[in-house]
């Protein structure tokens, strides 16, 4: 397949590439992508969502996803703005009585595979630690309220995301290198964040 | 010659609830309903399948007009629960605990008065992806 840029051909094919990657991620959860021969030729092309992989060079990386999920409550509300403002800005998502969503996070991890393991990380480890620090304190919780990492935050996605990000980045085990988070509030609605 | 035909539309909402018996206590309220009792309410994002049986008109073709069917839905589901809190904003859900069961039960009663009595109905409503009911059973 070729990797010469003409015309936007290039991000078609990064397209096509990353989002057979992440059909893979649904089908077995767990998934280990080489990217050891994408080398972008337009290095200084701004990165868009799952191109990201392609526009860096990789070269003999290998990147680990981990998919879970948590179900919340939450409301966009700018607490020193006035409430006829908040609808403006955020229409329904102001309701002060909040909403919910079902979140799907995905957790990526970088690197290369230990030569006796044959792994980057043990997935399992790498769950559980999503599981202690991340989905305990959001599933099936209010996400204004009662999370400790997001109070005096807004609640947006991309804030989320990054609460996230630091969250793990405080609790993986060091030379464990953690390459985005990417979190759907919806199936239509997405943020990336790449620390 | 008879050719039933059902159609489906879907869509989606967004909506906070709690899952919880008034007169229950907290403790009991925990240990039945785990962590959907949480008083602090949590959501989801809910989709909706609207399935309707009917012989096509001869003429059009239809069994239904799905945009009529989309505006149905839109005016009498989505604008009532859509970002809302089910048990807060809802008079429907204000004595009556929004279980997916509850729900779907509730959405096929609104859809069933607004469609036409010739036409069958059936309201599947998945809560998460793995967790949905249907109404007719």
């Amino acid at each position: 397949m070729p990797l010469i840029n003409k015309s936007g051909f290039g991000a078609l094919w990064c397209n096509e590439l990353s989002s057979s990657h992440w059909t893979v991620s649904l089908i077995s959860n767990v998934v280990a992508d080489t990217r050891s021969r994408c080398m972008c030729k337009y290095p200084e092309t701004p990165s868009i969502g799952t191109n990201h992989y392609l526009c860096k060079n990789f070269e003999g990386m290998v990147f680990l996803t981990r998919i879970e999920h948590f179900n919340a409550a939450h409301k966009l509300v700018n607490p020193s703005w006035t409430p006829e403002k908040n609808e403006e800005v955020f229409g329904l998502c102001a309701n002060e009585n909040w909403h919910g969503h079902n979140y799907e996070l995905y957790v990526t991890i970088k690197g290369e595979p230990d030569p006796d393991t044959g792994f980057l990380f043990d997935v399992k480890k790498l769950s559980g630690i999503i599981n202690e620090h991340i989905i305990e304190k959001l599933d099936h919780k209010n996400l204004n309220v009662e999370v400790d990492f997001m109070v005096g935050k807004m609640c947006s996605t991309e804030n989320l995301a990054v609460g996230i990000w630091n969250q793990l980045i405080s609790n993986l085990p060091g030379g464990v290198v953690l390459h985005a988070v990417k979190l759907y509030e919806t199936p239509r609605i997405f943020v990336e964040y790449f620390g | 010659m008879e050719r039933k035909t059902a159609i489906f539309r879907k869509e989606h909402f967004n909506a906070a609830h709690r899952l919880f018996v008034p007169g229950w206590t907290d403790a009991q309220n925990l240990e039945y309903f785990g962590k959907c009792s949480n008083p602090h309410y949590h959501g989801h994002n809910y989709e909706l399948v609207v399935k309707v049986t009917g012989e096509p008109d001869p003429l059009t073709g239809y069994v239904i007009n799905l945009s009529t069917l989309s505006d149905i839905i839109q005016k009498n589901v989505l604008a009532r629960f859509d970002h809302k809190n089910l048990n807060l904003d809802t008079k429907e859900f204000a004595d009556l605990n929004p279980t997916a069961e509850n729900i779907v039960y509730v959405i096929y009663e609104i859809l069933r008065k607004e469609l036409d009595a010739s036409l069958d109905l059936s309201v599947r409503l998945y809560e998460t992806e793995r967790n949905f009911v249907e109404y007719p059973a």
